[in-house]
Order: C-alpha cells, then structure tokens, then sequence
C-alpha cells in the first residue's frame, strides 16, 4: 500500500482520512476546524464502540459524542493519561489488525506499548513526508551521509525511536549510513563515539550533505570528545540536516541549553543554525512536531494542543504552564486520540513566531511532577553511564 | 549576608580560590591526619555551644531563617522543625549517648583491651577523608551528616548542589567558630558545586577514603561513580514505608484513625511516613470496605492537621498518579476515593505491588496476604523502611518475621511510625560505625599490663568552678532519667546517704576499675578470685567487685562477707582459689579465726583489698605467715565519685595512679583553694570527665594526698599521688597540726601494733588529746614511741606545753562508731568551739 493509498479502517471515519491528508501542516483556517471537530467525534464514536475500556470510560464521566461541536469542545473528550499505556494494553481493533508493536526504548522499568494498525502508523508517517516535503527536505536528487544517533537494529526490532530514525532515511539516497548505537554481540548496544567521529571527518571530505538523526545527547558526547581531543572543527555540507529527537529532560544534570547547544553544533559540524531542528514526539502521540527556522513547536493542522492546569486540570490561556494535552482523531488502534502528557509546557499564539506559521507553537518546560519518568533519554543516559 | 560560595577550613573563598585549592588538598588532609587531636571534647562543647545559639530569637537562628526563607527552596514551618530539630540533634546528652550507642564507648578512639586475658587493643579509627554529598530536597541533611562525620573523627568535605543555600556552611563555620580547642575547623570543608563539574568533582573524590551519598536514586548513581573504588561507600537513598492491617483489625477504628493522622502529618515527606496501607485479603468487598473506613477517618482528621500545600511540581506528580488510576477504574483495576476540597485521596488498588505514593496526604489502599508479603515486597527490598503494623498479638511474631526478611528494617504500630527513638539505627545501620574503621594492635609485653593506651598521653587541663563539698554535692537531686542504680553512700562520715549512677556510668566506672586492677597485678587468665565484699543492705562493694572481675572475664567465687568463716576458708582451699578480694577487716578475722588452715594452704598468692586501711604490721603477717606474695588496694575510690585511683605493680604503699580516664586531680592546700607545692600535703579535688546527670565538678572527698612527680616505671602518664588519710585526720591542736594517720603509721612501725586507735579532742588548759585503743600494749609504751618518732607532737606536748597527751587502753565496743555501717571513727572532737576540720 503506498501512502496515496491509505485508507482509515472504516468508512465511518472518512473525515479522519481527509483531515490527516491535508498536505500543508500549519494551515489554520475554519475549514480546517469544523473537518477536526467532525473528525473528532468520529474517532471518538470509533473507540467508544470497539474499545470496552474507553466505553466504560465515557459512562463514567457521563461524556457523549454529541457534545462536541468545537474545537474549545474537543478539550472536554475524556483523555487518557499518557503513563495509562505504559501498564495497559487498550485496543480499538481486533488484535490480528495490529500492524505494528511499538514500545519506547527504556531499558529498564516499564516500557511504553502501543499497538499500531497500519492506518496509524502509516498517517503519521505520512505527515512527517508533508513535513519534510513543506520544508525542502525532501531531496531525491541528492545523496546524503546519515549519521544516526539510534539503536542499530536487528530486522524487525519494534523499537520505536529506530524505526523512526531509519524511517527519516527515505527522503534523500544515502551513501553511506553509520549508527552510532552498534548493537553487540550480546544483544546490547554500545556508544561508538570514534566511529562517530571518524565518520563525521569522512562525511566532510566526501562532500556531501550530511543528515544527523536521533539523541542529541549522543550528538553532545561527540561534539564534548572531538573538543576533548583537541580535534579542529569541521566543515559540513551546508545543506546538512540535524533533526534531532528525544530530549535532554532525564538527565538535566549533564544537558546544556538547546541554543547553546546548536551553537556549538553549528560551531564544530559547521552546519548553519537553520538546519538544525528538533522533533518532539512519542509511541503515546505520533503526531509529529517539527521546529521551525525559529526552534518553535507550532501545531500541526492534524492535532490540537490544550494546556492544562496541574491540580485542577482546567485548561489554561495561551502563556500558562501546565500539562501537554494532544488531541487528534488520527489513531484508530488504541484510544489515544485524547492523550495527557507528562510534559509541562505552554501555549503560545502563532503570530509570536516569526516563521509566519499562524498555529500556536508550544514550550516544553521539562516534566511535570516528581518521579523518574524513564523514557528514551534516560535509557541513553544509562548507557553513556556505562560506557565512562 | 555572606556571599562567598564556600568553607574552605574556617575560610569563606570564592569559585576560583577552590579551584586553586584542591591540587593542596592532598596534602592539607595529610597535615591534618598527621596531627594527633581528638575532636570529640571540642566538637561536643560546640555542638552544645551550636545547640544555644539555634533557640528561637538567636542572633544566629534570625540569620539562618532569613537566609533560608531567602533562598526560597523551604517554607517557613519547614525552616522551623528542620532548626529545632538541629538544635535537638546537637545537645551534648543526645550526642554522647548516640556515640555510647553506636561505638559502644564514650572513648571510642581509645585502644582498649577487648579481653582483659589476652594483649589485644582495639578502638574505633576515623575512615579519614569523608565526602558527603548532599540531597536537595532536605536543607538540613547534608549539615547534619557532616556533624556525624566530625563524630567519627573525619575531616568531612560536604558538596551541596550548584543551586542550594549555603546554610550549611554558614552552620558549619559557626561550628568551627565556637570550639574552644581549635581543631574543628580545619576538619570542614563545604562546598557548592554543580553536579556537571564533574572534573572538580572528581578531583576532590579522589582523596576520600568514605563517600556518604544522600539524595535519590540517579544522584547516588551518580556519586557512586565519583567515589573511588577504595573508599568506603555510604549509601542513604530514598526509602519508602507502609502501614499493614491483618485479618481482625480491619475494625480496629483506632488504629485507623492513628494510620490516617500518620498520612495526614508532614505531608508523608519522612521516609517513615505511609505512602501505602495493606490490607490482609483477597477480597475487593473487604479492600473497599476498608478504604471506606480510611476516608471516613480521614475526612475527621485531616481538616485537623495544618497543611502544607504542594508546590507545582507535587501537584503535577498528584494529578498525574490520580488520572491514571482514574483511567483505571475503567478497567476496574483500581478507583479513587478523594475528598470534595481536594486535600487528601485514597487510591484503591486490586493489584498488590507496592508503590510509591505523590504525598501530601495520598495513600495506596492494596491488598496483601500474609502469604505473599515476601513474594510481593523483596523485590524492592532496597528502598523498604517501616511497616506500621496493625495486627492482633498473636500475629505480631510471624509479620514481622516475614517483614524483616522482605527486607524491612523498622517495624512499628500503626499511626507510629514516625516516632523514634534516641539512637535508633538510621536505614538499617549506625551510622557512625559506618564512618569508622575498626583497628586493632596486638601489644609487646612492655605495655602488657596497660589496658588502655591512651594511659600513655597526657592531657591539658583548666580548673574554674568552685569546690564542691561533700554536703553540696549529696544535695543535688538527680534528675530521674539518670536515677538507675542506688547504692549506700556516707557511712564513714555521718548519716547514710545513697549515691545515684546510671547504669552506663557505672559499667564504665567498673570498667576503669577492672583496668586498675589489671595494672595492680591481677591476671585474670590465670587467678581464681573470690569476692569477699560486703553485700546486700545496699553496699555497693560486692556488687562492684563481681563487676569487675566479669569485665576481667576473670574466673569468679562469689562468697561475699560470709559469716561462716570456716566454710570460707576450706572454700578457699578446696577451690584452689589465689587470690582474695574484700575488706581488710574481714580479710584479717577470716585468717586469724582459720589461722592453722590458711598457714597449711600458703595457696593465696594475692590480696586485693579496699574499703579501709590496710596497716603495715597486717600486711608483713600476710606475706609471712600465709605466704601472700602481693598485697594492693584493690581500687581508691568512693561511692560517690567512683574509683579514682588505682595502684600499679610499681605503686608501692599508698602510691597511686589517677584514673585519669574518669576524672582530674588537684592537690589544693589545706586551708586555702590553691594548688599545694608538689610533694606537699593537700586535699584531693576530683572533676569527673564523665558522668551523666550530675556533675562531679571540683568535688573534695575528704582525702589528703601529695603529688608524686616522678614518672612511674610502669610507664603510665597518668599523674600518680600519695594518699595520705583522710582530710578530717588532720587537725588543728594545741596551737599544731596533727594527723592521726601518723600516729597509727610510727606504732605500726616500732611496735607488732594491731588493735584499733580512736583521738579524742576535748577542751582544757592546755587542750587534751586522748588516745584511746584495744592494743594490749601497755599506754606509756605507746607514749614513749610516740614522742620519740613523731617530732610536731613532740612539739607542741614537750617543748611548748599547749597540748596534754593521754593514753587510755578500752575494749573495742567502747570506741564511738558510725552510725551507718559501724565504722571505726577516727578523731571525736568533743571541744566547743569544734575547730577540729581546721
């Protein structure tokens, strides 16, 4: 099935498949919201039909599709806690329509499940090529050099930064492709900071563009060993790409400032300020968020962003910090299309930006709450740990 | 305000003098560890010091709240109990019994003999070099740690974080301030330093021979790979604690409520609070029953209990663990009890793991059968700490036993588990044991006889308070807590008074005494000892002396003053028995009445006497007659002051070594409070270093002594004096001064002298002196040696005609005795104005 293809599972959520295939992300117009409205109560009749779970769910907060008719409507579909799927298996569909398994990376503790049909997965993706392809990064024409700072998998590994990771390979012919996460004889996966820099120094003899993909912590660990080896900065292609993923917010101790962070990317790697982006995403929330020139989050025409406050839960004004509430009609697998984050951030109208997206853009403050929220970050912390 | 980041030894300095610094710090530590000081008398006297200066309205309390309330990282109620706590934790009582507790001595550096049989020393040794590393969470730890660590002796190097207060270090500095002797200071070094400087970090862990790691689990992590393999790793991470109810008290409403008043107190921020209840059942009904009861009590009780209000952050995490088990209900995994003003919640749980609770007043509500306490809590043993337990009796033995191998460490009732107690183990271990190292020597034969090598220095002293008099100090009321062991006291002097001791004081006393005995020659591998105290109507003797010869691990019959004196002797010889213990007395009827036994035996090797005086003409019979190859005072001591001195092999006569481990000794002249000339007569003041509840401070026990300057040839440094009688056997006549210890001394040396001596001191022109004794010699006789030997009698009676000297022979009930335990008195002053005590 190639993406012109996509199909949502049922003919009753033909207005899910239009709105997930409107090809411009940041479009922000009426239109467009009375589609997510619709949407949404479709989504929403879908789950509460096929999902016990979400059904009983409804009852009990006495909720009914009916009662949505507006976008400012769709913050009152119950949500379900992020951190609900890390202990739960919900699904929507019968178990032999899941296409895909995705767990977070975590290597300890409990690891993050999410069932995928392949509409699911597939729409998303599907989103990151309008993404890529609004930006200009989709480069047929060009050869890049992919440094990938993931797992290296074996086939079918169900792990989902990687798949992500090798997923954003599709859009520029690689010549070579070098993972910085090498999988070991024993199952395990080690930090190959030499080969990283060996082939970042190939990447800038050989000329052409490089794309960086995946943790920035291990990015930083490079960059912190090429300065430590006293090793003269390098010249990248200038159409290079960092798109970088995941996050420093586990382990704040060693993080920098994402600013200062690119400037010492831009600094080292010689790739311009512009090129460098970070995604924001999870297994929980694919809808995939994508900095602009400017570093912001904006939202994508696929999905809504509400804040919420943190005791009350009531939904904040634009400048508020409280919880990341995602909603999107686009899952049709598990009952996640009204989803509370863990992240604390705020909400900015898009006019604040520069970058002439007119979708609010979003902050991330870090987490919310007390506890070790272990996610992919922190499992490559781990292993950083282990490798000193 | 003090705005430099860091203490460096007593000094405020800035980010780059510490980072100048720590290339010396190598060889600051080595300087310090070369110097021999003992911290521990300094560090208390400042801890106390510390403690006074914390009370509400201190000049120093003001500053350390407002730096505190500045900073912003404690509210003001937290800022309150975390200094009065503080102020608790440094009190001298609460201090040396958590030393006494975890380091079993109050001299727990001191190389002592572990068995008094064999030459083997052990003490306790500071690791050396001690970094702790702070939490951020609790403003009072990372201080309060570095105090432990000065406990152990350590040179305590603490590292906050990058962002936290510098209470610590403002606490600290004054701490080392307040020490009188001057070595404190030097031992502290605090330090703010971000975590991402990890090679200053490191450059500063390399020395440490102790990490003591506070915090949660990714900064003790963290530390862990800091710390050099070869120090010693302390680790104090999070712990978390739970209440469990057993089958038949799930209606036990008191306890329930006690649980829920538990919950509701310091917001479960102490790691004893409940985070969860277990319920004993399998049953949802039950469970939900029982939740229900929860929330009623809690509904009473909460509203009771002032609220501290979560910050941002807690009410994220609140919000966060709440939805979910909302969702939960959905599956009907779970369900939420909470109250309409959002202040407290209950989260009911079918499943059974334990889990960690948001606080500020939330609980797990979970079921756990007995069956399954091991299976479902050993998995996370490491973080386990207190269980409150609520259970009837018979259930109590099997819970805890399977609490503990869970791997819990406190057990309590339910609704108590925040109390604790003074000393309590901390997470599972003592902490000051932890911050030591346990060191031994095995001795040459030359310190052989000496137990304790700290005989062997010789300290400072400085003497301010007044004399404390016999009278004063039987006045004192001793507090209860250190009423714990009565015994009679005064009886030499008047009416019986009883002398109070805790129970701690009096083993250290015998433990003292045990080594006095073992310097005077007893060898308790080999000697087999009677006791032949006095026991019972309160006399401490017996008692005393089973003590220490079971300190000694000495072999032991325990005879007492028997009145069959037969049975004793052929005891005595059957037994094998070498040596003796009790009073001259005693000793001297028991060998007289078993005269042909004792002389057929000649097995008694050594005598150990005390109580009374032993006159030399007794002790020449002993050696010659029953072969007694050494005679010595068992201990000098008193009831009220305990030992005091004690003899050596080479202490002959009335020689003795003071026992300078209990107290100080000054030798003040005999009519006015100053220092006596070295060699000359004076009254004995004792200052006992340690004793709980009352002080002993400048006490005169009515004893005259001289110094002996000369070092003794056993070795010891303890300063050694002679006895010289009692303070009232000195008396003002005839326009001399007299001692009656004299007149017994030049009879017992002319003449086989044995019978008892009383003076009598009565008014007349000139006054009279009458000498009244059971001696069979005849009186003139006794007169003539008299005026012979003793030239200041001669004196005054011959020369300057102010005193009239009669002799009188009486039988022994004739002498005036006291009224308590019968003793001989010595002088009877029966002059009007009664001069006699000077």
């Amino acid at each position: 099935m190639t993406t012109a293809e996509l199909r949502v599972p049922g003919p009753s959520l033909s207005s899910v498949e239009k709105l997930c295939a409107i090809r411009t992300p940041h479009r922000s117009d009426a239109e467009a919201d009375s589609l997510f409205v619709v949407a949404m109560r479709e989504a929403v009749d879908w789950h509460q039909e096929r999902s016990p779970f979400y059904r009983k769910l409804l009852a009990q907060r006495g909720f009914q599709t009916s009662a949505i008719h507006t976008i400012a409507d769709c913050a009152r579909i119950p949500f379900v806690p992020a951190n609900f799927f890390k202990s739960h298996e919900v699904l929507s569909i019968p178990r032999e329509e899941v296409f895909l398994h995705l767990t977070s990376s975590g290597t300890t503790g409990q690891k993050s499940q999410i069932f995928f049909d392949e509409w699911s997965i597939r729409a998303p993706q599907r989103m990151i090529d309008f993404i890529f392809d609004a930006h200009g990064w989709t480069t047929p024409q060009t050869p890049v050099n992919y440094l990938l700072y993931s797992y290296e998998t074996e086939n079918g590994s169900k792990l989902g930064t990687a798949y992500t990771d090798h997923f954003l390979c599709k859009y520029a012919p690689g010549r070579e492709v070098f993972t910085a996460l090498r999988l070991t004889e024993s199952g395990k996966h080690d930090f190959d900071v030499f080969g990283c820099i060996a082939a970042l120094k190939r990447f800038a003899e050989g000329g052409a563009p490089v794309r960086i993909f995946g943790f920035p912590a291990f990015l930083y660990f490079t960059l912190q060993r090429m300065k430590a080896l006293g090793l003269s900065p390098l010249k990248l292609h200038p159409d290079s790409l960092v798109f970088l993923g995941g996050g420093w917010k586990s382990h704040a101790d060693q993080a920098i400032d994402k600013l200062a962070f690119y400037e010492e990317i831009e600094a080292r790697l010689g790739i311009p300020g512009v090129r460098l982006r970070d995604g924001f995403g999870s297994v929980e929330h694919c809808i995939p968020y994508v900095e602009c020139e400017h570093h912001r989050f904006h939202v994508p025409v696929w999905s809504r962003v509400f804040i919420r406050d943190l005791g009350t839960l009531k939904v904040l004004p634009f400048g508020e910090k409280g919880f990341l509430h995602f909603v999107s009609p686009y899952i049709t697998s598990v009952p996640a299309h009204s989803v509370l984050m863990g992240d604390l951030a705020s909400l900015h109208p898009g006019h604040e930006c520069a970058c002439g997206a007119a979708t609010p853009f979003f902050t991330i403050h870090g987490r919310a709450g007390t506890s070790k929220n272990k996610s992919c970050a922190v499992a490559a912390a781990e292993l950083i740990q282990r490798e000193r | 305000m003090q705005t430099l980041p860091h203490l460096w030894q007593g000094v405020w300095i800035d980010d780059a003098a510490l980072s100048d610094r720590i290339d010396g710090l190598a060889d600051e530590i080595g300087a310090t560890l070369t110097r021999r000081t003992t911290l521990l008398p300094g560090l208390l006297g400042a801890c106390e010091a510390l403690a006074a200066e914390l009370r509400p309205d201190a000049e120093l309390r003001r500053t350390l709240e407002s730096h505190l309330t500045e900073h912003g990282a404690a509210t003001p109620s937290e800022v309150q109990d975390g200094l009065d706590g503080i102020a608790a934790f440094l009190t001298r009582e609460n201090l040396e019994r958590k030393i006494m507790r975890e380091l079993g001595s109050g001299d727990p550096f001191d190389l002592v003999r572990i068995d008094y049989r064999e030459k083997i020393y052990e003490a306790w040794a500071p690791l050396g070099f001690l970094v702790h590393v702070a939490p951020t969470n609790a403003f009072t730890v990372g201080a309060l740690s570095v105090i432990e660590g000065l406990l152990a002796g350590n040179i305590c190097f603490l590292k906050t974080g990058g962002a936290d207060s510098l209470f610590a270090q403002l606490l600290l500095h004054r701490l080392g301030a307040l020490d009188l002797t001057g070595t404190l200071a030097a031992h502290i070094y605090v330090a703010r330093i971000s975590s991402a400087k990890q090679d200053l970090l490191r450059a500063i862990f390399s020395n440490a021979d102790g990490v003591a790691a506070w915090g949660g689990e990714t900064g003790i992590e963290g530390t862990r790979k800091l710390a050099p393999l070869s120090a010693r790793f302390v680790d104090w991470g999070p712990k978390i604690s739970f209440a469990y109810f057993a089958r038949g008290s799930f209606e036990n409403v008191s306890a329930v409520d006690a649980v829920a008043r538990e919950i509701c107190l310091l917001e479960q921020q102490a790691c004893s609070s409940p985070q969860c209840v277990f319920v004993e059942t399998e049953d949802r009904a039950v469970l939900d029953a029982f939740a229900n009861r929860l929330a009623a009590s809690l509904q009473a009780i909460s509203p009771g209990v002032p609220r501290l209000a979560p910050g941002p952050a807690e009410r994220a995490e609140i919000t966060q663990v709440t939805e979910v088990a909302r969702a939960e209900a959905a599956l009907d995994l779970a369900h939420v009890i909470e109250s309409d003003d959002g202040t407290w919640r209950i989260l009911v749980e079918y499943a059974s793991g334990l889990r960690a609770s948001p606080l500020y007043r939330t609980v797990w509500v979970k079921p756990l059968p007995r069956a399954k306490i091991l299976r479902v809590l050993r998995p996370l043993r490491a973080y386990l700490q207190t269980t409150g337990v609520v259970c009837e009796d018979r259930d109590l033995a099997e819970l805890t036993h399977l609490l503990i191998q869970a791997g819990v460490l406190r057990v309590t009732a339910g609704g108590r588990m925040l109390e604790s107690y003074v000393g309590e183990p901390h997470d599972g271990v003592y902490a000051l044991p932890r911050y030591c190292r346990r060191i031994s020597l095995q001795s040459t034969t030359d310190v052989a006889r000496i137990s304790d090598l700290a005989e062997l220095a010789v300290g400072a002293r400085v003497e301010h308070a007044p004399i404390l008099t016999k009278e004063a100090f039987q006045d004192f009321r001793v507090d209860d807590r250190y009423s714990e062991l009565f015994f009679k006291s005064g009886g030499s002097s008047g009416e019986p008074k009883l002398s109070v001791f805790t129970y701690a004081d009096y083993h250290e006393q015998m433990r003292l005494a045990a080594e006095g005995l073992l310097a005077a020659g007893l060898d308790p591998a080999r000697d087999r000892c009677m006791n032949l105290f006095f026991g019972g109507g309160l006399y401490g003797g017996f008692v005393s002396f089973f003590t220490i010869l079971e300190t000694l691990r000495a072999r032991q019959f325990p005879m007492a003053a028997h009145a069959d004196h037969e049975f004793v002797a052929q005891t005595i010889v059957d037994q094998k028995i070498t040596t003796l213990l009790g009073m001259p007395s005693y000793l001297m009827q028991l060998f007289s009445k078993n005269d042909a036994t004792f002389k057929k035996y000649c097995g008694v090797e050594k005598i150990f006497y005390g109580g009374e005086h032993l006159g030399e003409t007794q002790k020449r019979k002993f050696h010659s007659d029953y072969g007694v190859k050494l005679i010595r005072s068992a201990t000098y001591g008193s009831v009220d002051a305990g030992p005091l001195g004690y003899q050596c092999v080479n202490s002959d006569g009335s020689a003795h070594h003071l026992h300078a481990r209990l107290h100080r000794l000054e030798i003040l002249e005999l009519d006015r409070d100053e220092p006596a000339t070295p060699g000359e007569p004076g009254r004995l003041i004792f200052t006992s270093l340690i004793r709980q509840g009352q002080r002993i401070e400048r006490y005169e026990v009515g004893d005259l002594g001289r110094w002996i300057p000369d070092p003794c040839p056993c070795g010891r440094t303890s300063p050694r004096f002679e006895l010289l009688g009692r303070h009232g056997d000195v008396f003002r006549i005839g326009s001399g001064f007299l001692t009656y210890g004299k007149f017994s001394r030049y009879l017992e040396d002319r003449l086989e002298f044995n019978g008892e001596l009383q003076l009598v001191l009565s008014d007349g022109t000139p006054e009279i002196l009458t000498l009244r004794t059971t001696s069979a010699h005849p009186p003139a006789r006794l007169r003539e040696i008299l005026l012979e030997e003793y030239t200041d009698l001669r004196e005054i009676v011959v020369s300057d005609g102010t005193l009239a000297l009669e002799i009188v022979s009486v039988q022994p009930e004739e002498l005036a005795r006291t009224s308590g335990s019968g003793k001989l008195l010595h002088i009877v002053d029966r002059r009007a104005a009664s001069q006699a005590k000077l």
